[in-house]
């Protein structure tokens, strides 16, 4: 098991320094800072020292040596926009981001889970037809648009039919009302609602079909007959003998999606202005702003890889079969 | 062994009794079974009529094709068919009837009174569970006076009980780590635990070798001989039902066509499908002559033939044959009912 | 009983029938593709004429008669806007889909089929690529053609109806070919594949003549299910503005996310394109679900 660890952790540093690479090249294709820095009003000579200055005109390869061992011993460099360190708002970023990732894990994987199981037990009852209707529904819904939609009911909508001057919800950006100073839990959680809300509505569907096919699966195979030819009661059944076996692929495909929020929730962030690392990433995409950039892409695919490899390790765990490798 | 407590929240009709049956007492049942599943193509009539009684401490081999509802017949007494299936007639063990009843009373009899064991070792077992495990949980579903640790000594008094080396170690590997055989007697010590008085034995050898075959039987045997189990013994192979019946039933199509002891069957049978089936046999064929299979294949259970399943392939057959069922008669053996108009005809042929 | 044999495809059609969203949906589905190709059949304006009235320029108006969906700020019909924007937006999810499967399992079946470097060479470029974020990467190619010309010569002009197929489909394959090389590992080793060698089949041979076939009813599945997707996702990729840009042609993603900021006032200009995806998409997974159940491998015996 350790030998399996150390050997995956092994093969993830290539993987990451590639796919950085790969970003890297694609970045420098895209984009160019300069072009982006003449917004500045700034002569041609400054623009080539502004270049030079930066490093821009060396080979591509040389330049990522450059910032790859600069990322490595910890040194991100500063915004060409902002003149600023860039690590204190990427680090707000992605804390940002995992807030309302784990805050909306929590719900919708608890929520898609048990959706899941009751209607795979109560096949084709109210509740499953129900549950795969509205699960269908959410699949086809643009995610953006199921924002907009919950911004005019909680907005405009609620105003006029409730006489109220101010929304019931808060939906436009930050993380914190404008009003509030220092650390408030509750203006927190409102601000995290309705992104959560919007992201939860795929991700209920997904996790609750996937659970529905993989208990469908476990509640028709073999020992489950023997299960109960043993007299133990249906509750124990289900739980502790199929929902047991339906966990394995959820565990590995829950990892996945979770590795996925430190660069992922891009759509969500932009339609509420939250400060997440998507809405970081946009914004230094349009600038060009290449220090901002880099170790942003860094920590991502680093998060990507990191819970793929914790997706591979709970498979390990939760499947006696598959120990030995 | 030690007998169960009585159950408080029995139901009323027929309290199931704390004390083992005494030798000849029926201990199951069961009248005029009908088990039909719905498909999307249509309903299923899997099992149409069956009557079958087992005694204490006896062996009954039930033989059959596929599709003769052999395997139906004991899902359905333990209510553990899919919810497609609807079961009428009347199941009774030891007096208390088993069919209608809610899972939470089945719950009491399974495994406890009535136990059954699979075909298939590696998928009837849990694979994330260990062995061990799997086995604690069937003896402390019945015993809440047992803790896990006492729970797990007697799991380990069971795996050397059927014969696997080493149990102490065993019971804490899991199921893929056994091979075929060993499962299978993990299998049978996790139906014994608690010293049920019937153990249904479904196709318990058809997924094994021969030579584990031999073993698996001759562990069933010593099981059944020092604990007075009876025992249903379900297969497709006549050699088996030599080896370890006391009586025979046999099935066709979701009805009974025979049922004798097991010297009757083999040497007076009285139905021509138990004659076919024996006359398929290869080693009653000698040397150098032909294999003599049935002509023609079992039938759809969606369509079954009319009045005697089993005329359509049948060399004695008849036009009353395909009129209506022929009723189970004795003909002339005690205790040896056979389902066919020309049983008598067919004893004199076979006496000869 | 059925005078026809029961052939799998015909036992597949039939538990396809049953399904009765699918059907439905199939058939929604082809009113609305019909209505999309054959536009002009079912609006007589273009969708980039400004509509005057006496002169004046007809924006914002409400949905009437004449205008079915009303008309947007640069006084074009919505409807008409929406029939051909169907068109584009239902070609790049059926062109996406064809694409990407056919791609993906091409890779798929070579690198299951022979293993050994081939695979782990192929698996680690999907590898690389599947850790990049979906979005990042679609956005980062997206712009590719704005500065490199090979880029434009092979995706078009950035943000082009092309271009995003393209950088839509390029991320498509990828599980396609993981799931199909996963089907050939397991098939690799039955029967029929060593029969078929015995036989002299050569390679090429027994991976699309036997193994492919036995992948048809997950290809299909894939296939149907990626159409959604990709509509999906340019609806995604034009609400951050990386989608195909209006100055080309509409579509029901830009459509849609032109009006976003209009939503408060003049909520027709967003539900029109809104409801065509939610309801295209919904009846291609419908039929896709129709198609799961009719297709299981297990239930392909009576």
């Amino acid at each position: 098991m350790f030998r399996f660890i150390v050997r995956r952790v092994f093969w993830a540093l290539p993987v990451l320094i590639a796919g950085s690479f790969v970003l890297f090249v694609a970045l420098h294709l895209t984009t160019d800072p300069v072009k982006a820095a003449i917004h500045h009003n700034v002569s041609t000579e400054a623009l080539i020292k502004f270049k030079h200055d930066l490093g821009l005109d060396k080979p591509l390869l040389e330049q990522y040596w450059v910032f790859l061992t600069h990322f490595f011993r910890g040194d991100f460099g500063t915004s060409y926009t902002s003149q600023a360190p860039v690590w204190p708002p990427l680090r707000t970023a992605l804390v940002n981001s995992l807030v309302l990732g784990a805050f909306a894990a929590l719900f919708y994987i608890v929520v898609g889970v048990a959706v899941g199981v009751i209607s795979a037990v109560k096949q084709y009852s109210w509740f499953d037809n129900a549950a795969t209707g509205l699960s269908f529904f959410g699949l086809a819904m643009p995610p953006f648009f199921f924002g907009l939609v919950t911004i005019v009911l909680v907005g405009t909508f609620y105003e006029t039919h409730f006489h109220s001057s101010t929304p019931l919800l808060p939906f436009i950006g930050g993380i914190y009302s404008p009003t509030t100073t220092g650390f408030n839990l509750v203006d927190r959680m409102k601000h995290l609602i309705l992104p959560a809300l919007t992201l939860s509505v795929q991700e209920v569907a997904v996790y609750s079909r996937y659970m529905r096919t993989g208990m469908l699966e476990t509640l028709n195979a073999d020992y489950m007959r023997t299960a109960r030819a043993k007299g133990i009661s249906e509750r124990r059944v289900i739980w502790h003998h199929a929902f047991r076996n339906a966990l394995i692929p959820l565990a590995t495909f829950s990892a996945i999606d979770i590795g996925a929020v430190a660069g992922g929730l891009i759509i969500t962030e932009q339609i509420f202005g939250y400060p997440g690392m998507g809405f970081y990433f946009l914004d230094a995409f349009h600038n060009a702003d290449y220090p901002s950039l880099l170790p942003w892409m860094m920590i991502v695919i680093a998060f990507v890889v990191a819970f793929n490899l914790l997706a591979d390790l709970s498979y390990a765990w939760l499947d006696p079969r598959i120990r030995v490798d | 062994m030690t007998s169960d407590p009585v159950n408080v929240d029995m139901v009323p009709d027929g309290a199931t009794p704390d004390a083992r049956p005494v030798a000849g007492e029926s201990v199951l049942e069961i009248r005029d079974l009908h088990v039909t599943f719905k498909t999307e193509d249509g309903p299923v009539f899997a099992v149409r009529g069956i009557d079958l009684d087992v005694a204490a401490g006896e062996v009954l081999g039930i033989v059959g094709e596929s599709g003769s509802g052999k395997s139906v017949t004991m899902l359905a007494v333990l209510g553990l068919l899919p919810k497609t299936a609807t079961v009428t007639g009347s199941a009774k063990f030891r007096g208390e009837e088993l069919l209608g009843r809610k899972p939470k009373d089945l719950q009491r009899i399974r495994g406890a009174h009535i136990a059954m064991i699979f075909q298939d070792p590696l998928t009837a077992l849990n694979p994330v569970h260990k062995v061990g495990k799997q086995i604690t949980e069937a003896i402390r579903a019945h015993r809440s006076d047992m803790n896990e640790n006492e729970a797990e000594v007697r799991a380990i008094e069971l795996l050397d009980l059927v014969g696997i080396p080493r149990p102490e170690v065993r019971v804490r590997q899991y199921p893929h780590e056994f091979s075929g055989g060993m499962r299978q007697r993990a299998m049978i010590a996790m139906m014994i635990a608690n010293d049920p008085d019937v153990l249904i034995a479904d196709e318990p050898t058809t997924a094994l070798d021969v030579t584990i075959q031999a073993q698996i039987l001759e562990l069933l045997k010593s099981i059944q001989e020092r604990t007075n189990t009876a025992v249903v013994f379900i297969t497709h192979d006549l050699g088996v039902i030599a080896r370890v019946a006391d009586r025979v039933q046999v099935m066709y199509a979701g009805r009974v066509a025979e049922n004798a002891s097991v010297d009757d069957t083999f040497h007076r049978s009285r139905h021509p499908y138990t004659g076919g089936l024996l006359a398929s046999l290869p080693s009653l064929a000698g040397p150098g002559q032909r294999l003599k299979p049935i002509v023609g294949s079992p039938p759809s259970m969606l369509f079954p033939p009319s009045g005697c399943a089993f005329h359509p392939r049948c060399p004695l057959a008849e036009e009353i044959c395909s009129g209506e069922q022929p009723p189970l008669r004795q003909i002339d053996r005690p205790k040896h009912v056979t389902a066919c108009y020309f049983a008598e005809k067919l004893a004199k042929e076979v006496d000869a | 009983m059925g005078e026809k044999p029961l052939t799998p495809s015909r036992l597949a059609w039939r538990r396809y029938r049953r399904h009765k969203l699918a059907m439905l949906s199939t058939l929604v589905l082809l009113i609305i593709a019909f209505m999309c190709v054959f536009a002009p059949l079912f609006t007589k304006y273009h969708p980039d004429t400004q509509i005057r009235v006496n002169g004046v320029l007809q924006t914002f108006q409400h949905p009437q008669s004449g205008h079915l969906f009303g008309t947007n700020d640069k006084a074009r019909d919505m409807w008409a806007n929406v029939l051909y924007g169907g068109r584009i937006s239902l070609e790049v999810g059926v062109v996406v889909a064809l694409l990407s499967t056919f791609v993906g399992t091409v890779v798929g079946v070579f690198a299951g089929f022979y293993g050994g470097w081939l695979d782990n060479l192929l698996m680690r470029f999907t590898d690389l690529f599947l850790a990049i974020p979906f979005l990042i990467g679609a956005i980062l190619l997206s712009q590719l053609p704005t500065t490199q010309s090979w880029a434009r010569t092979i995706m078009g002009p950035a943000q082009s109806v092309r271009a995003v197929i393209f950088v839509i489909g390029i991320f498509f394959w990828m599980p396609v070919a993981r799931i199909i090389r996963g089907l050939v590992l397991s098939l690799k080793e039955k029967e029929f594949v060593e029969a078929a060698r015995a036989a002299g089949a050569s390679d090429f041979r027994i991976m699309f003549r036997h193994l492919v076939p036995n992948c048809t009813g997950q290809i299909i599945i894939n296939t149907t299910l990626a159409v959604a997707a990709a509509i999906l996702t340019e609806s995604a990729l034009s609400f951050l503005g990386f989608g195909v840009e209006a100055i080309f042609t509409p579509t029901w993603g830009n459509l849609l996310s032109n009006s976003q900021d209009l939503l408060d006032s003049y909520p027709y200009l967003v539900w029109a394109p809104g409801l065509a995806i939610v309801i295209t998409v919904l009846c291609v997974n419908f039929i896709g679900d129709g198609l799961r159940d009719a297709l299981d491998p297990k239930q392909l015996s009576v």
